[in-house]
């Protein structure tokens, strides 16, 4: 479903060229479970940020399902986001001034999905990770765990082919590390196709690939 | 979604109070102070807005040329121009001739003087329907006439008037045949009482036909529906050929024009108003003040808040990476303006509403009892804030859509604020002060002036009008004066028919000088004066003499000031003692020039001073007896005046007012609106201040991490506060480089509406700038130095 061929992506300075990715080749088939690991600086973040189209390669081609996606017009970018893929952050990035609920009704009034569609899908998301009791609770009121589950429900709610997932459990406690991590693992057999990036060796291990990130270049791409 | 959009918004207000505080209070003032802005400015706008059909009543204006000069542009006309309109123009529905007096009434033993009474044609009630609270109003009966609701009661007391006698000036019987609703303030037309004009042509006092050639009454006409009022003027001015022949004797030629009603409270420069004209450029300044005052506020708005999307970039980060478009943002700053200025709207209406007759008595504006539709209030009001909400809401929105989902690396280090529209702010600020400056400096020039004449310790009395057919009435005036001059503290005694500060509503006349050959085309106001009143008015005599105390010496005699001396074509005073001239026309007799006097402003300084002829002949009406006083005690004195004025004068009542207050009150509006433009000002200069206050939070929480990596390497407390003001200094300078010309240019226009004018010093300039320098530090100096003065370890451990 997404192919990277030849990715560079650099920063010019007045007397050299910095490589933050370089000659990347990667592919993505869809049901996968895509962990990139790599050391502070690899270009982990930036690549993610390049399959999120967020940002652009300098150089080399980015296909999803064979069409390519460079120089997208904004209006396109924006449907991709609304309709093709979730994101879920260290840092949860809720929108503190609104409740669980509306946390994850957004994406969806943003897409334009009628009122009475909208009730049915945050209910069924809140019902599948327990968080009936909590949906009028504001963000500050849980526990990061809680708001990293509210953060994947919000990415999910659409339905999305592609899951993308920026440290998820950067910030938590290894136990509810644990419990984000189970989530993802059952939505990806569920089909959803998930890459992260990530620090913790252990919580790699739950995707079904492991590529690895050195000083921008792919070192490893291997099964676990 | 309209729900969660508002509901978001409404929480996102309540979690930064100090923000949606900030724009409170300050959209707050703005709205109430424009709310009242526009409430006077409606009230300026519907003056005679009232009467039936406003748009089909015009005055007939005259203006007089010669050789392309215009010499007489004035509102009054010939009384016999209103029987020949009623004629011979059939575009008419009716027309009606006033003439205004101030009278003294009684009714029994009740005597008030100084009532303000229009004696008016037939018809004239066809032209400006009075709102009758009972009987009618008929002006076709002579000695009969209309009373005012108030006056009817100070008049008649608890008795109905209606087809009582009441008795004017010296005495005329005149029958009520009707009560009207008080005219509201928002009128030119100024009267307690309308009486039947044919009074006068039954008391023989003048003919029934009119004649052409006094310029002394106002011509009202009311077209038919359809009429077309050039059709109407050009018909009228075919009535000049036919009666006004003897203007071309003088090479004079004539024009009537019709002056539409709605225009007459506005249009400066046409002789003989009835009512008070307000200065339209003063009005629009204030509009654009009370405007600018609001715009201030939503500055401060947009400021802060752009600061804030600023540092709640993330949060606008994901919403768009969520998907929402720029449509969505938009909506979201939409809702948040939208919340603040609906609230701010709700809370300026009720303080509106509370504070209207404070404001009015404070500002000295008789608005409260006119009638304002408050529908309009409403309605300009409502439709100003929606453009508020639009600007700020988009503006925000803009900004918002600025905010790219990745920072790039550039934006990411800067702690750039948004300096616009804070130097917009700050450059208004500097217009407003330089401005309010030159208006105080104006007005206290007119105060402080030397007029030439002393006006201090001068009481004024409105001379006997129950005398005004009385023969003996100057030698009872002789009796009167020399009594109190063998009183002390009366140091002199004299009569004039207009006094300095007066503006005079007759007496306008031409001379010619054969001595010199010349006939000047130029109307002389000739005035009437008693022996002494040169030394009573503390006039400086150029050369020859006061007029005698021997009356019989001063028949024919003058006096002239100097600019009349020179219009008459006299090189010097000298020159002039002793020659003779002569009143253009009715072969006048020899006037003989006794003395010349300095030249003095007999008003206010938005006028030049004019040529003014002073005979000694006694005021056939009225007129006023003017005291010079010297004493320490004033309350004794005045007593002492009221007792001989009662022994001389029993019938009037002792109506006195001291001649500088009546001189000043000339520059009543002036006052009224600096003192309006002073309060706006302070106002609109602390909202920008509050907004500059909340602006210097953001801007020091942006740049703490820079501010304390400075000190860590070394910069002490005074280096990064002058970092900081730095940064405010350039601001400021660079609105006052933007603000001076354009406030010289708009005070440089302003100042045009006054003859004698004060200069527009250097000093107020720099003053202007100083100030909002001062201010704009005094507000960021306090946070500076909080900032400056925190542990830097502090900020970088959670960094």
């Amino acid at each position: 479903m997404l192919h990277l061929s030849n990715i560079d992506k650099y920063y010019d300075s007045k007397f050299q060229r910095t490589f933050v990715l370089k000659a990347v080749n990667m592919e993505v088939k869809e049901g996968d479970f895509l962990s990139i690991m790599g050391p502070s600086g690899s270009g982990k973040s930036t690549l993610l940020n390049i399959i999120g189209l967020l940002d652009q390669p300098s150089a080399g081609e980015y296909s999803l399902y064979d069409k390519s996606v460079l120089d997208l017009k904004e209006k396109v970018k924006v449907d991709y986001h609304r309709n093709f893929m979730g994101f879920i952050f260290q840092a949860y990035h809720l929108i503190e001034d609104m409740t669980v609920y509306e946390n994850i009704e957004t994406p969806l009034i943003y897409k334009g999905v009628k009122s009475r569609d909208r009730q049915a899908m945050v209910a069924d998301l809140l019902d599948r990770f327990n968080m009936v009791a909590k949906k009028d609770l504001f963000p500050q009121q849980l526990s990061g765990g809680q708001q990293q589950l509210v953060g994947i429900a919000r990415a999910i709610v659409g339905k999305p082919k592609l899951l993308l997932a920026d440290e998820p459990t950067g910030n938590l406690q290894s136990v509810q590390g644990e419990m984000i991590m189970e989530t993802l693992k059952t939505l990806n057999q569920e089909g959803m196709t998930i890459i992260q990036v990530t620090h913790n060796e252990k919580f790699a291990e739950y995707g079904k690939r492991i590529i690895r990130l050195e000083d921008g270049i792919i070192r490893k791409d291997e099964k676990s | 979604m309209l729900r969660i959009i508002f509901l978001s918004a409404f929480r996102s207000l309540l979690k930064y109070k100090h923000m949606s505080i900030i724009n409170l209070v300050g959209l707050i003032a703005g709205l109430t102070s424009f709310l009242f802005a526009v409430h006077y400015i409606l009230f300026e706008f519907s003056y005679d807005s009232f009467f039936n059909k406003t748009e089909n009543v015009y005055r007939v204006n005259l203006e007089v040329e010669k050789e392309g000069q215009t010499i007489f542009h004035g509102a009054k006309t010939p009384r016999a121009l209103f029987f020949a309109i009623k004629r011979e123009i059939p575009e008419i529905e009716a027309n009606g001739l006033a003439y205004f007096e101030k009278c003294l009434v009684n009714f029994q033993d009740r005597t008030i003087a100084n009532q303000d009474v229009l004696w008016v044609s037939e018809d004239f009630e066809k032209v400006f329907p009075l709102d009758m609270i009972a009987g009618i109003a008929d002006y076709t009966r002579p000695r009969s006439g209309v009373i005012s609701e108030t006056c009817a009661k100070a008049l008649y007391g608890n008795e109905n008037p209606i087809g009582k006698i009441m008795r004017v000036n010296e005495g005329m019987p005149i029958e009520i045949t009707g009560i009207f609703k008080d005219l509201p303030p928002n009128t030119h037309l100024r009267a307690q009482y309308f009486i039947a004009v044919k009074t006068w042509v039954e008391m023989g006092a003048i003919n029934a036909e009119g004649d052409w050639r006094w310029n002394g009454w106002w011509n009202y006409i009311r077209l038919k529906d359809g009429s077309s009022p050039e059709v109407t003027t050009s018909k009228i001015n075919s009535l000049i050929q036919s009666y006004m022949g003897f203007l071309a004797d003088d090479q004079r030629s004539a024009r009537f024009s019709l002056q539409p009603l709605k225009t007459m409270h506005f249009i400066q420069g046409i002789e003989g108003e009835m009512g008070a004209i307000t200065n339209y450029s003063s009005l629009i300044n204030l509009i654009v003040i009370a405007v600018i005052t609001l715009f201030i506020a939503w500055i401060n708005y947009v400021n802060l808040s752009v600061a804030h999307a600023q540092s709640r970039s993330i949060q606008i980060r994901t919403r768009k990476l969520i998907g929402a478009s720029d449509f969505h943002l938009w909506h979201q700053s939409l809702a948040e303006s939208s919340i603040l200025n609906i609230a701010a709207l709700i809370a300026s209406f009720l303080l509106y509403l509370i504070l209207l007759n404070t404001v009015a008595s404070v500002f000295n504006i008789p608005v409260n009892q006119a009638q304002i539709p408050l529908g309009y209030v409403i309605l300009i009001s409502v439709l100003t804030v929606f453009g508020g909400i639009l600007f700020s809401g988009m503006y925000h929105g803009i900004e918002l859509a600025r905010i790219k989902i990745l920072p790039d690396q550039k934006q990411a280090n800067g702690g750039k604020v948004k300096s616009g529209l804070v130097v917009l702010q700050m450059a208004l600020s500097i217009i407003f002060l330089i401005s309010t400056l030159t208006v105080y400096k104006q007005i206290s020039f007119m105060k402080n002036k030397d007029l030439g004449v002393a006006l201090n310790n001068v009481v004024v009395c409105t001379g006997p009008a129950s005398l005004n057919s009385d023969g003996n009435k100057r030698q009872r005036f002789e009796g009167f004066r020399s009594d109190l001059q063998n009183q002390a503290g009366f140091e002199g005694v004299t009569f004039n028919q207009f006094v300095p500060g007066q503006e005079p509503a007759f007496g306008f006349r031409e001379f010619n000088n054969p001595t010199k050959g010349k006939s000047p085309d130029k109307q002389i106001f000739e005035n009437h004066a008693g022996s002494g009143f040169i030394k009573t008015y503390g006039l400086k005599l150029l050369a020859g003499n006061d007029f005698s105390e021997n009356q019989s010496q001063n028949l024919n005699r003058i006096i002239l000031n100097e600019s009349s001396m020179k219009l008459l074509g006299f090189d010097n005073p000298e020159d002039a003692v002793g020659k003779e001239i002569f009143r253009k026309g009715n072969n006048s007799a020899a006037l003989k020039i006794e003395g010349v006097v300095a030249d003095f402003h007999h008003e206010g300084l938005h006028k030049a001073i004019y040529p003014i002829i002073w005979n000694n002949q006694f005021p056939n009406e009225f007129g006023y007896f003017s005291i010079r006083v010297n004493t320490q005690n004033v309350q004794e004195t005045l007593s002492h005046l009221q007792t001989t004025w009662t022994r001389h004068y029993p019938k009037d009542n002792f109506d006195y007012v001291f001649a500088d207050e009546q001189f000043n009150r000339q520059y009543e509006s002036d006052s009224r609106f600096s003192k309006l433009y002073v309060w706006l000002t302070l106002l609109s200069i602390g909202i920008a201040t509050i907004g500059l206050y909340g602006l210097i939070l953001f801007y020091l929480e942006k740049r703490k991490k820079e501010i304390s990596l400075r000190k860590v390497n070394g910069a002490n407390i005074a280096q990064v506060i002058h970092l900081i003001n730095l940064t405010f200094i350039k601001w400021v300078a660079v609105a006052f480089v933007i603000a001076i010309p354009l406030a010289y240019y708009a005070m440089y226009r302003w100042l045009e509406n006054f003859a004698y004018k004060t200069e527009l010093s250097w000093w107020i300039f720099v003053l202007a700038g100083l100030l909002t320098l001062g201010i704009a530090l005094l507000t960021v100096s306090w946070q500076s130095f909080k900032a400056a003065s925190k542990n830097p370890m502090e900020v970088l451990r959670y960094e």
